[in-house]
């Protein structure tokens, strides 16, 4: 079970620098993306939505549950409260950057599509991530005492993961096998270098933002324990 | 002939900038709350506290 | 004072059946939760049936959607009341100290979900039938079939999210916000594969989807069972 005393986290406030380095890095994609990147010639400028909608969708999916789910089984398996704190802010840093999927898709979608929301694979992937992550920190807020809480999360996450391949796979099937409006396919596969550089330079700034607010969710989880403990401890 | 779509663009570029934004201040918000109540729980002429726990 | 022993603790398979028939005893004495869950399905069809605009939709593309909408919702209610027998005075203990292994628990209380939700089809597709005049014939036996096997991946998955909703303060919400995400691809299986066979269409293009029903069942009744014990104060 855990243990009432922890290592103590500072109680006086630290300057993150991570957290600003990653700011001025998404401001500068920004900047690139919007000013200094070509517009593409068939979808027009909407097409830069790609930028921050891709990099979100990866980093949602590959990075945030990917996370959420190897902390679960590590959890289970040595029972680290640390684990259960990582995979609770993965959780909730990865429902940012799906809420940022959810809402760049449609309207990039309209552009491309002529419909809000179609149905389209990955996006209704993303919303299964959303709905399962609101599930997991519905739980987590149910339960009260820690360790359950952590192992009940633990649990979700894992089948959760286990999801996912099967979502992917039953919306792949019940798209294919029923015709949707496809006006023109995002993104061809060979894009002009700028637009490359510009990709991965979004990319990797919003890997980092991901980073630094990992961080930050991490330290408040470490602190919310630790008022906890110290006022059970008070009476 | 390239259509006219920059404000699809710009809007999306917006709410996300937005909701990053948002989460950014909601966690230093909380941050600032849970050193607070430590603080508190830390000084010498504390009361007893019976606030429930959790953030 | 020494505790007696049993001499030859039932092994996990049987212990589950014991396990089992303990909560179907439980039930078919009563009855009201198997009753309720039975006449709830059977409303939920005939409100379908008068929200159905016949000249826009035809039955045969209507009816699969209805039957297995309806069949996760009255599935839900029958799974609220799995665990909620044990929360009394923590009876679960008394199943937790028997010479059983954790997984023979899991596997009893899904074994029961599972006539529960059963007992509910076996009424339920022939409404449906009924209802919207499908013609079946030979199609009933793989219907059957389909029913089983989207029967057993919600059981599976209902019966973990409810040994856990039910240690909560919002159960009756939890249970459904847990468990509607992984039915989805169980109801997707099953209508679409059962709306194919009644539509007449050879069973291969109804087979793709079963055997995403099959392999949702083995891995899930896999996951569940192992990760059962991790849901247990001890």
């Amino acid at each position: 079970m855990t243990t009432a005393s922890e290592p103590l986290p500072l109680a006086r406030p630290r300057r993150d620098p991570l957290l600003g380095v990653a700011i001025v890095a998404v401001a500068l994609v920004y900047v690139r993306a919007l000013a200094f990147t070509p517009i593409e010639a068939r979808q027009g400028p909407a097409q830069k939505i790609l930028y921050i909608h891709a990099s979100a969708a990866f980093i949602a999916l590959y990075v945030a549950f990917a996370l959420m789910a190897v902390c679960s089984i590590l959890y289970l398996w040595l029972k680290d409260e640390k684990l259960d704190r990582v995979a609770e802010s993965a959780a909730e840093v990865g429902l940012t950057f799906t809420t940022v999927v959810l809402l760049t898709g449609p309207l990039w979608g309209k552009t491309i599509w002529g419909a809000w929301w179609t149905w389209d694979a990955r996006l209704t992937s993303t919303l299964f991530l959303w709905f399962l992550i609101v599930a997991y920190s519905l739980l987590r807020g149910a339960v009260e005492e820690r360790g359950r809480r952590a192992r009940y999360s633990a649990v979700l996450g894992i089948l959760a993961a286990l999801l996912v391949p099967f979502i992917h796979l039953s919306v792949y099937l019940f798209r294919t096998l029923h015709p949707m409006p496809i006006l023109l396919k995002p993104s061809a596969p060979s894009m002009p270098a700028e637009m490359q550089v510009t990709f991965f330079s979004a990319f990797s700034a919003f890997l980092l933002l991901f980073a630094a607010l990992l961080r930050a969710r991490y330290r408040i989880a470490t602190l919310r324990d630790l008022v906890a403990s110290r006022e059970e401890h008070a009476g | 002939m390239t259509p006219d779509n920059a404000g699809f663009a710009t809007a999306a570029y917006t709410l996300a900038a937005l909701v990053y934004g948002a989460y950014i201040v909601s966690l230093k918000v909380r941050e600032r709350r849970l050193r607070e109540r430590l603080a508190r729980l830390e000084s010498p002429a504390r009361p007893a506290s019976n606030r429930p726990a959790g953030a | 004072m020494t505790e007696p022993r049993v001499a030859n603790p039932p092994g996990t398979l049987a212990a589950s059946w014991i396990v089992a028939r303990k909560d179907l005893a439980i039930e078919f004495r009563t009855r009201t939760a198997f009753l309720s869950a039975l006449v709830f399905a059977l409303l939920g069809v005939t409100i379908f049936y008068f929200a159905w605009d016949a000249t826009a939709v035809s039955a045969a593309d209507l009816a699969p959607g209805v039957l297995w909408v309806i069949f996760t919702f009255a599935g839900l209610l029958g799974l609220q009341r799995s665990f909620g027998s044990e929360l009394a005075d923590r009876a679960i203990d008394g199943l937790l100290g028997a010479p059983i292994s954790r997984e023979a628990i899991y596997l009893g209380k899904a074994l029961a979900n599972l006539v529960f939700v059963g007992g509910i089809l076996v009424v339920t597709i022939p409404a449906v039938v009924l209802f919207y005049n499908l013609p079946m014939g030979e199609g009933i036996g793989a219907l059957a079939g389909i029913a089983a096997l989207a029967a057993i991946g919600l059981v599976a998955v209902g019966t973990l999210f409810s040994a856990m909703a039910v240690n909560t303060r919002m159960a009756e919400l939890l249970l459904p916000m847990l468990s509607l995400p992984f039915f989805v691809p169980i109801v997707m299986g099953a209508a679409q594969s059962s709306a194919r066979l009644m539509a007449g269409r050879p069973i291969a293009e109804a087979w793709p989807w079963l055997r995403i029903l099959v392999a949702f069942d083995i891995v899930f009744v896999t996951a569940c069972t192992l990760a059962f014990p991790y849901t247990l104060d001890e």
